[in-house]
């Protein structure tokens, strides 16, 4: 496995279960950070790596549920791969429904887990790029003068230059100037891509 | 003449039969062997008296003091107390009498051994003479003389005129019957004593007839003319007054019978001779009374034997006693049963009853009675033995330290009983309570199942993930052989953590004797902790433990013992399931102090009403929905059966604590 900068948390009070996480994890060339308990974990180093978080479900104070919950409100988005002792269905059905990647009883299968993580790892790293991606159009957007927004509003809703320059009082060569700036700006090759950028915006 | 004596009305007047105290006669013999008068016959006659009424008459002074001196110088001799009654003129002069009788007598007068009081004083109240209170003076006289420390009473009555009036004989029949009765009873002796010329003759006549044995001068004998109230009393009362006169005519042998009427005129050789006869059947009588009475003592002590025998038989205890000088050993017969041996093949001895107690406590059990005998102390001890036949036997023995005169111990007299059922039931009560300790402990597992199939699920997930890490590592194209190492060394650490889970729960339930051990309360502390980590986290408890260092060890079943702790915890952890407003605090401390070691379990849950802290310890008092109500009774018969005690009390603010408290292991090794 590659992405050397990608970083799986494990939070686990057990130190046995810990290490050996930490070596299984370890031996698929994966960088590991392991916690002993929810809050440490908290208080880590944040980073912009891709990760994701291996956790206990049933710790001494905070609960493995109940860290999910904090990180879902401080949205933290962090995929979670739950690992338990006890086979607690309705737990598992919890965890699943908040969003984790998977609810393993213990003892797994090392596929299993290194397979949960390799896809909360690559649904971490796509989310990150899509937050990128989203930032950068936001970014743009707020570029566009009011003239140019209100242009890109008309464009986005299929209307003509000709429509536009109407609806507008202005002369057609004026529109085109406008949307010629509009496209370049918000980086869209085409008035499709520049419909699907908005689109993801709302 | 033999003497003949009725005892009460419910004989008939015709046995002869005197009664004689073979002690009383060497008594007497020994005491007045410096007596001046020591053999006459009127003494000897007398000596061979007891329980009887005599009546004496005399016409002078001298034949009164012959009797008189020869009756008291008998009790005296005996032992008995002497009490003499007569008229208030007379005292004075029997005084002096008994003062002229002999030296002897005079000390008895002086020492109260002999005393002399009125019949007015002893027998009159303020309505006159009643028959009654005379009888109860003679039984009260009776009564005290032995409380006294005397071995009987003796009674003298001078009757000279004091009965005066018209006598009747029925009323004399009556009372001296019934003044006989009362001597028989008290096993006194009574000598009425009438003087004839100062008495009217039909008065003298009815006192004869009422009294068996009748003295006179120097002659004592059987009455012939006495007439038994049984007689007097029938209806054909003058055909069995001639039959008792030809009987007793009879039962005389014939010479005598026939030389009888010559007596009075023949020479006194005869009357010597006749009198010696009497004397010599007086002795055989009394040696074939002593032969008798021999007889029906042996009988008695036959009996008291078999009664004992039985008793020893239903108790199943045998009796032994050993001689600490002769090293002569006896055992009863049900001693010989109990071990199994034939008591009269068997030749017992101090060597064969330590060969048949069992080889493991031989020594132990003759170090006990070597204590015994050097401390002078009483044995006791409890042992097994070995029988001929196979049998084990489990024997409870006590002795009693016997000495003798220069506080010398003389010997042991004991007993052994035959315990074995008592042990086999105690045994197999002593099974049920370790089989019930052991169901609860099975309970209370089960209760923390979940919590244990986690404890031993963790350290058996790492092992899997090691094991996969290791094999990573190694399919490495440069194999990782450091990483894989030390995958492979936590391996084997949490595969032992994993077991060693395991075998503390199946050592909590398998089946096994309960063990005495020196243990440290505190590893079991540790121990009972490590069962209980998860379900401590589960419930959110932090666990506080303040154990003392070097704790004493103490003598316990482990098993048991982490049970107690077990039941403590779970309880407490219980108490605070419903605890949110403070942390659930749980703190474990052991202390030692001079008796013992104690251990505490505290929570700060619910706590205890004050009228429960007894309660919870009893079988089936639960106040929780689930519980079964065991636990704690359980937990306090261990601690009980292991000499120690468990309670409870109550915490401020909140909580409550439950603490026991057990002896040291003691100084012997194990």
């Amino acid at each position: 496995m590659k992405a050397a900068d990608s970083v799986v948390f494990v939070v686990d009070d057990d130190a046995s279960v810990r290490e050996a996480l930490a070596s299984l994890i370890g031996s698929v060339a994966l960088r590991v950070e392991c916690f002993a308990s929810p809050e440490g974990f908290l208080r880590r180093r944040k980073t912009e790596s891709p990760s994701c978080l291996v956790l206990d479900v049933r710790m001494p104070g905070l609960s493995g549920l109940d860290l999910q919950r904090k990180l879902a409100r401080g949205e933290q988005q962090i995929p979670i791969i739950f690992i338990s002792a006890h086979g607690d269905i309705p737990m598992a059905v919890g965890a699943m429904k908040a969003g984790a990647i998977e609810f393993l009883p213990k003892p797994f299968r090392d596929e299993d887990l290194l397979d949960a993580i390799r896809q909360a790892l690559d649904r971490d790293k796509a989310a990150k790029i899509r937050r990128t991606e989203m930032l950068e159009i936001r970014d743009r957007h707020t570029l566009l003068t009011a003239r140019q927004h209100q242009i890109m509003t008309l464009i986005v809703e299929g209307k003509l230059n000709k429509q536009i320059a109407a609806k507008l009082g202005l002369s057609e060569n004026t529109i085109k100037v406008h949307r010629r700036r509009i496209m370049e700006r918000m980086g869209a090759a085409s008035v499709a891509e520049l419909v699907h950028m908005i689109g993801r915006l709302n | 003449m033999p003497q003949e004596t009725s005892h009460g009305p419910a004989k008939s007047g015709g046995g002869t039969r005197l009664r004689a105290r073979k002690r009383g006669s060497l008594d007497g013999r020994r005491a007045s062997d410096v007596d001046e008068t020591a053999s006459t016959p009127l003494r000897s006659a007398l000596e061979a008296l007891g329980g009887v009424h005599v009546c004496s008459l005399y016409e002078a002074r001298q034949d009164c003091r012959e009797i008189l001196k020869a009756f008291l110088e008998v009790g005296i001799a005996r032992g008995e107390k002497c009490l003499c009654l007569v008229s208030g003129g007379s005292e004075k002069s029997l005084r002096e009498t008994m003062r002229a009788a002999s030296p002897r007598i005079q000390r008895a007068v002086e020492s109260h051994v002999v005393d002399l009081t009125t019949i007015e004083r002893a027998y009159f109240t303020h309505r006159g003479l009643l028959t009654q209170r005379t009888l109860d003076f003679w039984r009260k006289a009776g009564e005290q003389a032995v409380a006294e420390g005397f071995s009987g009473l003796r009674g003298v009555v001078q009757a000279d005129g004091v009965l005066g009036g018209p006598a009747v004989l029925a009323r004399w029949i009556e009372y001296e019957n019934s003044l006989t009765r009362v001597l028989v009873e008290s096993g006194g002796t009574l000598l009425c004593m009438y003087n004839r010329s100062a008495l009217p003759a039909e008065f003298v006549r009815d006192a004869f007839q009422a009294h068996e044995i009748v003295a006179h001068r120097r002659g004592i004998g059987n009455n012939t003319f006495h007439v038994p109230p049984e007689e007097y009393a029938a209806p054909d009362k003058a055909q069995r007054e001639v039959h008792r006169m030809l009987l007793s005519l009879g039962g005389r042998r014939s010479s005598e019978a026939v030389s009888r009427p010559l007596a009075a005129k023949t020479d006194r050789r005869l009357r010597e001779a006749q009198r010696t006869v009497k004397e010599c059947e007086s002795v055989i009588q009394g040696l074939a009374d002593d032969l008798r009475k021999h007889e029906r003592q042996e009988q008695e002590l036959r009996r008291n034997m078999d009664y004992l025998i039985l008793g020893q038989q239903i108790t199943r205890t045998g009796s032994w006693a050993l001689n600490c000088s002769s090293g002569e050993l006896f055992w009863s017969r049900e001693h010989f049963r109990i071990f199994g041996l034939d008591p009269i093949r068997t030749q017992v001895s101090y060597q064969l009853f330590f060969q048949m107690v069992h080889p493991d406590e031989r020594a132990r059990v003759e170090r006990e009675f070597q204590e015994a005998i050097r401390a002078g102390r009483d044995f006791e001890s409890e042992f097994r033995i070995g029988r001929p036949d196979g049998l084990v036997k489990h024997i409870h023995s006590h002795a009693y330290a016997v000495f003798g005169q220069p506080e010398e111990l003389t010997e042991y007299v004991g007993t052994v009983a035959d315990v074995t059922e008592r042990r086999h039931g105690e045994e197999s009560l002593g099974s049920m309570q370790a089989e019930l300790a052991r169901a609860s402990r099975a309970i209370t597992l089960g209760q923390l199942m979940a919590s244990i199939a986690h404890e031993v699920n963790q350290p058996l997930a790492a092992l899997v993930a090691n094991a996969n890490a290791a094999l990573r590592w190694l399919a490495w194209k440069k194999p990782r052989i450091d990483e894989a190492q030390l995958a492979l060394a936590r391996i084997v650490r949490d595969g032992n953590r994993a077991s060693g889970i395991i075998t503390r729960i199946r050592a909590l339930v398998r089946k096994t004797r309960v063990q005495r051990n020196r243990l440290s309360l505190n590893s079991v502390v540790h121990e009972v902790l490590v069962l209980l980590k998860t379900e401590l986290r589960r419930n959110d408890i932090t666990v506080r433990t303040d154990l003392a260092e070097r704790l004493p060890p103490i003598r316990g079943d482990r098993v048991q013992m982490q049970q107690v702790l077990l039941n403590l915890i779970v309880n407490a952890i219980e108490a605070m399931g419903t605890v949110t407003t403070r942390p659930r605090l749980l703190v474990i401390a052991t202390t030692a102090d001079g008796a013992g070691v104690a251990v505490s379990v505290e929570d700060c849950g619910i706590g205890l009403a004050e009228g429960v802290l007894e309660r919870v310890f009893e079988p089936f008092y639960s106040n929780k929905p689930e519980g079964m109500g065991i636990g704690l009774a359980i937990s306090r018969s261990i601690i009980e059966a292991h000499g120690g005690r468990l309670w409870a009390v109550r915490k401020e603010p909140a909580g409550a604590r439950f603490q026991f408290s057990l002896p040291f292991a003691g100084a012997d090794a194990k």
